[in-house]
């Protein structure tokens, strides 16, 4: 991966885009330190609150982890120790990181459960999570995540696994929770429905790299790079008879990508210099940033 | 005055005779048994076999039982069977129709009772072993005399009876156990904490595991060692270790490729005993139609065959390469030159009697488990040309197919038999070559030597009978009825803390491959 | 957990009639006893009084009922050759052989466990590869071999321990080595892929990224879901290493029921042999019920769904 670079404010909410394999859930692994063996980051900074993390030991990060950067998983079902009572698995973040025992630990156990609005968490404390949803057991898996009293949470397409029923439910809370604490949250989905209704901002990602981000608005108006403006338009239109419109080809290998831009095979507007220089980010006017030959084509290459 | 000196000086005499006569016995016993002996035996044991009174037959209880227990008259050094034990003295009557025994003073079982002729009497009648039905069938009586006297009187002559009667390795009805005793806790308990009037009696037993036996005191021959303890070691690599670490004094059955190992021991003998004789058997050879018909194949046969060669591969050369397969420690046993090797008259033979090019054989069925004997065998024999394979097979299905005879035996084949022959070399005809047998059944079958065997059964003139053996030996060796190959030497080791000069000094009975008579066994502290 | 239980009970019931019905046709299809409790050349009268002693010449149904009766009381019947009820001498073996049993699945669980947790967890490490081998060398090695060496190392060259038989706390040290060694190899290849499965599992990276400690992401979280199929082999493991060690106790001459039963074969000491099957059926059943237990212990879908 490469030339990943975004920002955010506390309170607000960034959707990172892409379809499978454009590296979305690396790139959130990789923020917490927590990369699969064989991958190394290499160069770059993450800057949280100050502090870079790739600066950071081990130690140092699960430290932070669980703790001021918490992530939610996608599958509820395998996110969850079977052996564990749910208890056991809200109350470890705040047990290990914060000292919590006795009393306070039960009721701050309590109060969790009951932000992510689960009935009765006095009994459902002493639960195991196969006598639970999916619905609720991704709620649990919210509670886990706010259990440290994070700054940042990372969701990894939290709601996919979910009925549709559920999925809009789980939406709402989450951005109930994020007014109420302020956090930050990135959302990862491929779900442009749903970066519409909860994200401030959106990252586009395609081939290992972002290809286009800014304000959700100006994103959705006035998409600039190509492969944005086809995700945008494979959108089904509720009314419309038109057939569906679906990107030709394959997302590329991100070990084997092609030469200059990585979507110049199936760009429908690639120009000849897309096969051979990898594009820079060029800023547009409204506050969106795109990595296309055809925003300055006459740029200098970017690095790497 | 003269005849008071000579009165006392007779009364001195007598006193002094009486004293001289009584005082072997008393100083015999006057040996203070020290040290303890251990003795790896090499497979499990069984319980059973400390009781004499269920002797199942085979050369295998009585290493334990002569500890335990005494007969009246038993196998021991050189004597064959009639070795006066329990009994001083014994006769069989000139028309063989009585044997009448006379109990030793002063004998006792473990627990204090003394021997009387009433055990003589329950023991004998009470016994349910080998040959037990042999006993009852020709017993018509025993008469107990007096109270050191028992006569035991059959219906007919019974020339055999001293030989079986006092053979430890083939029955014990002589070896006596103590009615009360055996009455009071049964059979099966008898087994398990046998009484008897051997030298030594039982500490502990571990079934299968371990027997612990402590000198008895009232044995009426000196007890050297303290303690005896036998102890199952089935894997032979590991009785070996054990001598060589001291855990064991004497170690039984020492495999041929650990035999040089021990040897270089030191402070270690090998004791090279005699034991089974390995012979050939060519089922069903009197069908016309079987190669082995021919006198001349089966001479062939025995020609081929390298005895020395199988000697020094199976037992480090320790076995016997002997001409007769009736070892000499049996009853009329006749001797025999050892059979010469000579692959090109074999070759000749085969020739003459029309198989120029040898001939095929379907199975050569060698005693389980010495598969390599007959592995030789078929090498040896390929050379002149006689070809074939070997069969293996688990041991109980061996017995089981001999007792089935020629129909467990199709085709052309040869047996390799393993036997230990042991009191009279009727015993082996009976089982072995007679037809009808049990272990030969109808697989060989010669008219004419049953007839003279018949005779034999029948005579009770010993020298007809010597001479009857003798033509049968002969007849069966002269016409290669059977083809022997050796006599197989069961290898046991004696560690440097027990007293010996030669390893015969503790294996002096030579009707056995065991280390008794046990009394006489010394330590070393 | 009751109802589980007791559901568990009655299919170990079912099983043990089926197995004492096999091993009672299977033992006397292997031939007739009597002659080998008879001497080679026995008379037939010879062999049929013993066969008759024994009562070998019922109907083969006939001797199955008398068996089964008696089972029910709890007698095993005796064994021809040691003149003595089945369960006592399986009682009297069975400690040497829980001694024996229990150290080696301890030397198993001790060495295997650990070793396979720390191959999953730096897996393909140089530890790692040096754990497989470890591995290989345990399932390739015979125990005969094991044991004859070390018999020649500890006790012959070094005169360290004793050669064989049981005694205090030296005896047993090889022949358990010899015995676990085996079992140590096959609880790491199973432990270490266990762990393997599990650490790659969603709910492991949660809890790394919830900030857990190393320790407890792997100590608890890993390993006790990793523990279920170690456990179940860690019970069968040690039923045979109690009932069936034969080769390690005749290389050692412990005196242990595996020896037992293996001399009771050879000698066609029926009684024996069924006795010494039934009674390891009933453990390995035993066992397996209380495996079953440790379970739903420990996994509540078990405990609570049935």
């Amino acid at each position: 991966m490469d030339g990943v670079s975004f920002s955010l404010n506390a309170g607000e909410t960034l959707g990172l885009v892409g379809e499978s394999g454009s590296g979305k859930t690396t790139t959130c692994l990789s923020i917490v330190g927590l990369l699969p063996r064989g991958a190394r980051i290499v160069g770059g900074s993450v800057v949280f609150e100050g502090e870079d993390l790739t600066r950071k030991s081990q130690r140092e990060l699960r430290r932070i982890r669980g703790r001021r950067i918490a992530v939610i998983l996608q599958d509820p079902m395998a996110s969850l120790n079977p052996l564990f009572t749910i208890f056991r698995q809200v109350a470890e973040p705040a047990f290990f990181h914060q000292q919590m025992r006795g009393k306070t630990l039960r009721q701050r156990v309590k109060s969790l459960l009951a932000a992510v609005r689960i009935p009765s968490p006095e009994w459902r404390m002493r639960d195991y999570p196969h006598q639970m949803s999916g619905g609720m057991r991704q709620r649990i898996v919210g509670a886990i995540a706010l259990a440290g009293g994070p700054s940042l949470v990372i969701a990894d397409e939290p709601t996919t696994n979910l009925d549709v029923t559920i999925q809009a439910q789980y939406l709402d809370l989450l951005k109930d929770i994020q007014r109420e604490t302020g956090v930050a949250l990135i959302f990862v989905t491929h779900n442009l429905g749903i970066v519409a209704k909860m994200c401030d901002r959106v990252a586009v990602m395609y081939g290992g790299t972002i290809v286009e981000q800014g304000p959700v608005r100006a994103i959705f108006d006035d998409p600039k790079h190509p492969y944005t403006q086809a995700l945008l338009g494979s959108i089904p239109k509720l009314g419309s008879r038109d057939p569906l419109y679906a990107i030709p080809g394959q997302p590329p290998n991100l070990a084997s990508l092609p030469t200059g831009c990585a979507f110049h095979p199936r760009c429908p507007q690639a120009m000849e210099r897309c096969a051979i220089d990898e594009p820079t980010n060029v800023h547009a006017g409204d506050g969106s940033v795109a990595r296309c030959w055809l925003l300055a084509p006459a740029a200098a290459p970017s690095h790497g | 005055m003269r005849h008071v000196r000579f009165r006392v000086f007779a009364v001195a005499a007598v006193l002094v005779t009486v004293a001289a006569t009584a005082l072997p016995t008393w100083s015999q016993t006057k040996v203070t048994p020290k040290g303890k002996l251990t003795l790896a035996w090499h497979a499990g044991f069984a319980s059973r076999w400390l009781d004499p009174q269920e002797h199942d037959g085979t050369a295998t209880p009585d290493n334990f039982f002569t500890a335990i227990h005494d007969g009246l008259i038993k196998n021991q050094g050189t004597t064959l069977y009639d070795h006066p034990a329990l009994a001083e003295k014994f006769a069989v009557a000139p028309d063989a129709k009585s044997a009448t025994f006379t109990l030793r003073r002063g004998t006792t079982f473990h627990n204090g009772d003394p021997v009387t002729v009433q055990d003589v009497k329950f023991s004998y009648e009470n016994y349910r072993g080998a040959k037990a039905d042999v006993f009852k069938n020709r017993t018509e009586r025993i008469e107990l005399v007096d109270d050191r006297t028992v006569r035991f009187v059959f219906k007919e002559p019974f020339l055999d009876f001293a030989i079986l009667f006092g053979t430890a390795n083939v029955t014990a009805p002589g070896w006596v156990v103590p009615e009360k005793y055996y009455k009071q806790v049964g059979p099966d308990a008898f087994k398990q904490k046998p009484v008897g009037a051997g030298p030594y009696k039982l500490v502990r037993q571990e079934p299968g595991v371990k027997i612990e036996l402590e000198a008895f005191d009232g044995y009426y021959r000196p007890v050297h060692t303290k303690h005896l303890v036998m102890v199952a070691v089935p894997e032979a690599a590991t009785r070996v270790a054990m001598l060589e670490r001291g855990e064991a004094d004497i170690v039984y059955n020492i495999p041929g490729p650990l035999i040089p190992k021990v040897s270089k021991m030191p402070g270690v003998t090998l004791a090279p005993v005699l034991s089974g004789s390995f012979f050939l058997e060519f089922p069903g050879f009197q069908d016309p139609k079987n190669p082995f018909h021919d006198k001349r194949v089966r001479e062939a046969v025995s020609l081929a065959i390298d005895r020395r060669a199988m000697n020094e591969a199976e037992t480090a050369g320790m076995g016997k390469v002997t001409g007769n397969w009736i070892n000499d420690d049996v009853q009329y046993a006749i001797d025999w030159p050892e059979f010469p090797r000579n692959v090109e008259k074999a070759k000749q033979l085969l020739r003459e009697a029309g198989y120029p090019n040898g001939f095929e054989f379907s199975w050569i069925t060698p005693l389980p488990t010495f598969y390599s004997r007959g592995e030789r065998i078929i090498a040896q024999l390929r050379e002149v040309g006689i070809r074939g394979r070997l069969q293996t097979m688990e041991r109980g299905i061996f017995f089981q197919k001999l007792r089935g005879g020629m129909k467990e035996f199709p085709g052309i084949q040869m047996i390799l038999h393993g036997v230990r022959i042991a009191g009279s070399w009727s015993f082996w005809y009976e089982a072995y070559f007679k037809c009808g047998g049990a272990n030969s059944r109808d697989r060989v079958c010669v008219k004419d030597l049953d007839a003279k065997f018949d005779r034999y059964e029948k005579s009770i003139n010993a020298a007809e009978r010597k001479k009857l053996a003798e033509e049968i030996q002969r007849g069966i060796l002269e016409n290669h009825y059977l083809v022997p190959v050796f006599r197989h030497a069961f290898v046991n080791a004696i560690g440097p803390r027990v007293t010996a000069q030669k390893w015969q000094d503790i294996f002096p009975t030579i009707t056995t491959g065991y280390a008794y008579p046990w009394e006489d066994i010394k330590v070393k502290e | 957990m009751t109802q589980f239980i007791v559901r568990r009970i009655l299919y170990s019931i079912v099983t043990l009639f089926i197995l004492s019905g096999t091993i009672f046709l299977v033992v006397r299809m292997t031939g007739d006893p009597v002659l080998l409790l008879a001497e080679a050349g026995a008379s037939t009268e010879d062999l049929d009084r013993v066969r008759q002693q024994w009562g070998l010449d019922r109907s083969w149904p006939v001797q199955y009922l008398a068996f089964m009766e008696n089972a029910v009381r709890g007698e095993l019947g005796k064994s021809f050759n040691y003149r003595m009820p089945v369960s006592e001498l399986y009682f009297e073996r069975l400690p040497n052989s829980l001694i024996l049993g229990l150290a080696a699945t301890a030397i198993s669980l001790l060495v295997g466990v650990p070793a396979g947790i720390v191959s999953a967890v730096k897996v393909n490490s140089w530890w790692d590869n040096a754990a497989k081998g470890i591995g290989l060398l345990g399932l390739s090695i015979p125990g005969f071999w094991l044991g004859l060496v070390l018999i020649l190392v500890f006790s012959v060259w070094l005169r360290w321990l004793p050669t064989s038989g049981a005694g205090d706390w030296r005896h047993v040290v090889m022949p358990a080595v010899a015995l676990g060694w085996y079992f140590a190899a096959s609880m790491l290849r199973l432990t270490r892929s266990s762990m393997l499965e599990v650490l790659g599992s969603e709910y492991i990276k949660l809890a790394k990224l919830k900030g857990l400690p190393e320790v407890v992401v792997i100590g608890m979280h890993a390993f006790k879901n990793a523990l279920i199929p170690v456990l179940t082999l860690a019970g069968v493991n040690m039923v045979v290493m109690i009932n069936a060690a034969v080769i390690v106790e005749v290389i050692f001459a412990w005196p242990g029921i595996g020896r037992l039963l293996y001399e009771g074969i050879f000698q066609r000491d029926f009684p024996l042999v069924q006795g010494v099957v039934i009674m390891a059926g009933f453990m390995i059943v035993g066992i397996n019920l209380v495996v079953d237990v440790v379970y739903a212990l420990i996994d509540p879908r078990i405990r609570l769904t049935r």
